[in-house]
């Protein structure tokens, strides 16, 4: 099992954003044609939408799914850390993100200085839980993700992947 | 140089070939005396000292002290302290001169015109009246000590064992304690040292490695630490073009700027290394993924091969199980049958 969880390692997702977890759960995220694998790079452009996100699991479980960026505003000075991206949450095993309640809405990677990971996280709840829309997060940056489950009794993560992403330089100025 | 002794001393031994003339006053140093003994005894060398730089005057001058000091081991203490110690002092001593950047590029001349003019220079006060009257003394009279006081170029030191180099800054030639500490890194170099030392501790062995004595060797270590990490960090870290302490390329910017440069440097190549270490981090965790990737895609692969030619397998067998199947009775059919039995 720790061949999925070392990119995670390595990459510094756990320990920063998790805690050291065992997956559980299988999660395929895919932004149109391009499926995410860890670490694996996404133009800002390709990942305006939300992606299409199909976990595994139980049908009667209820998972909850986050994304974050814990590299804002940028990777070498994260005073941001972490932003938050999107929050669903009540999803049914075995189907897709769609499926679940849309607690903070997905926004999409803009990543204002050098090269940001993106964290999906899911976790399994114990319970359908009514109150996400009551009590969302108050604001995006500053997002905890470990106090987050913790207030909601979330638990370890069953499944984590992350992608890294840069800001699109701009047409006219063209790079080597 | 011949220091045939002063005051107190045993004769000296015969040295190396150099000037003979008794160089030393009451201080047993090269400091004392003035520049036109200092000229003399170097036997005139082919510059006047007042078209000379900072620099090279005060190498020669580190160049008379140490072999002073080495020619005179027991010149150093008046208060008897003890061979150990005498070795360090001389070390100790040449590793103190330091040439603040603002100096190191005029001339002495010029260096003699400003302190006259700003006569108000407190290192001074109690040695020259800043008045018309000590503009009588030429350059050539004032000794070395005080000409490199007054220009800022030493300041008071105070080391741990030998006698009294605290004493009192003014230089007094007949008050001046033996060992002359008084060429002490100047302040402005000294907060650079610290961050930068670490780092640049390997160049700098190289440097003193290669700079004049191995007496002397520590002295440009240290030295070099403050006048030569500017010049090592601002051309890229490569080795200053003479192992001298006063690495001659030093700037004739002023030293708080130079920090500055050198601080924003020191920051940015910290980042680029932590960022090139994040990216390292990056490529190696994809890395690991793509393997993964690679392996459980590579067992599917196979596990779809098997399944397939399962399936074609039992393809097969199917059709051929449906063959045998129809084939079966009408094959009955087919084979001879007895429809009727015969008479017999």
């Amino acid at each position: 099992m720790s061949r999925f969880v070392d990119p995670l390692v390595v990459g510094r997702v756990i320990g920063e954003v998790v805690d050291l977890f065992v997956p559980s759960v299988a999660m395929a995220v895919s932004y149109g044609a391009k499926d995410v694998s860890n670490g694996c790079h996404v133009k800002p452009s390709m990942a305006a939408d939300q992606p299409l996100v199909r976990i595994s699991g139980r049908r009667n479980d209820l998972y909850t799914l986050l994304m974050t960026d814990p590299d804002a505003p940028s990777p070498s000075d994260p005073t941001m850390r972490e932003y938050l991206h999107w929050i669903v949450m009540n999803i049914p095993g075995g189907t897709d993100a769609t499926k679940g309640d849309v607690v903070v809405p997905y926004m999409g990677p803009q990543p204002p200085v050098g090269i940001h990971r993106y964290v999906l996280v899911l976790f399994e709840q114990k319970s359908r839980i009514v109150d996400g829309y009551a009590a969302p997060p108050a604001d995006r940056p500053y997002f905890n993700t470990r106090a987050f489950a913790f207030n909601h009794e979330l638990g370890l993560p069953v499944a984590v992947v992350y992608f890294n992403s840069q800001r699109e330089p701009s047409g006219n100025r063209r790079r080597r | 140089m011949d220091f045939p002794g002063g005051s107190g001393r045993p004769p000296p031994q015969p040295l190396p070939p150099m000037t003979p003339l008794p160089l030393t006053r009451q201080g047993s140093s090269v400091y004392s005396l003035t520049f036109d003994e200092f000229q003399s005894a170097l036997g005139g060398p082919g510059k006047d000292f007042g078209s000379m730089n900072m620099d090279e005057l005060l190498r020669s001058i580190w160049t008379a002290e140490e072999s002073h000091a080495i020619a005179n081991p027991t010149s150093s203490s008046s208060l008897a302290a003890p061979p150990d110690q005498l070795q360090q002092q001389p070390i100790q001593r040449q590793g103190s001169l330091t040439l603040p950047r603002t100096l190191s590029q005029k001339t002495v001349d010029e260096v003699w015109r400003d302190m006259i003019y700003f006569g108000g220079n407190p290192t001074s006060a109690a040695a020259a009246p800043p008045s018309p009257a000590h503009r009588q003394q030429t350059l050539g009279e004032v000794t070395l000590e005080e000409f490199l006081v007054r220009a800022g170029v030493v300041r008071e030191d105070m080391p741990p064992g030998p006698p009294p180099i605290s004493a009192p800054p003014p230089p007094q030639p007949t008050a001046r304690p033996q060992p002359q500490m008084l060429f002490p890194p100047s302040n402005m170099f000294a907060p650079m040292v610290n961050p930068l030392s670490l780092s640049m501790a390997g160049p700098f062995g190289v440097n003193g490695g290669g700079g004049a004595n191995a007496a002397v060797s520590p002295r440009p270590v240290m030295s070099n630490g403050y006048g030569g990490m500017d010049g090592l960090n601002l051309s890229s870290l490569s080795p200053p073009p003479m192992p001298y302490v006063f690495n001659g390329g030093l700037r004739g910017r002023k030293p708080p700027a130079m920090e500055k440069v050198v601080e924003r440097r020191q920051r940015r190549m910290i980042k680029n290394r932590e960022s090139a270490a994040r990216s390292r981090q990056r490529k190696q965790s994809y890395m690991m993924e793509l393997e993964t990737e690679v392996a459980k895609l590579k067992e599917r692969n196979e596990e779809l091969q098997r399944k397939q030619l399962e399936m074609l397998e039992r393809q097969k067998n199917e059709v051929f199980e449906k063959i045998t199947r129809q084939v079966g009775p009408t094959s009955k059919r087919i084979c001879l049958r007895r429809t009727l039995t015969g008479p017999w």
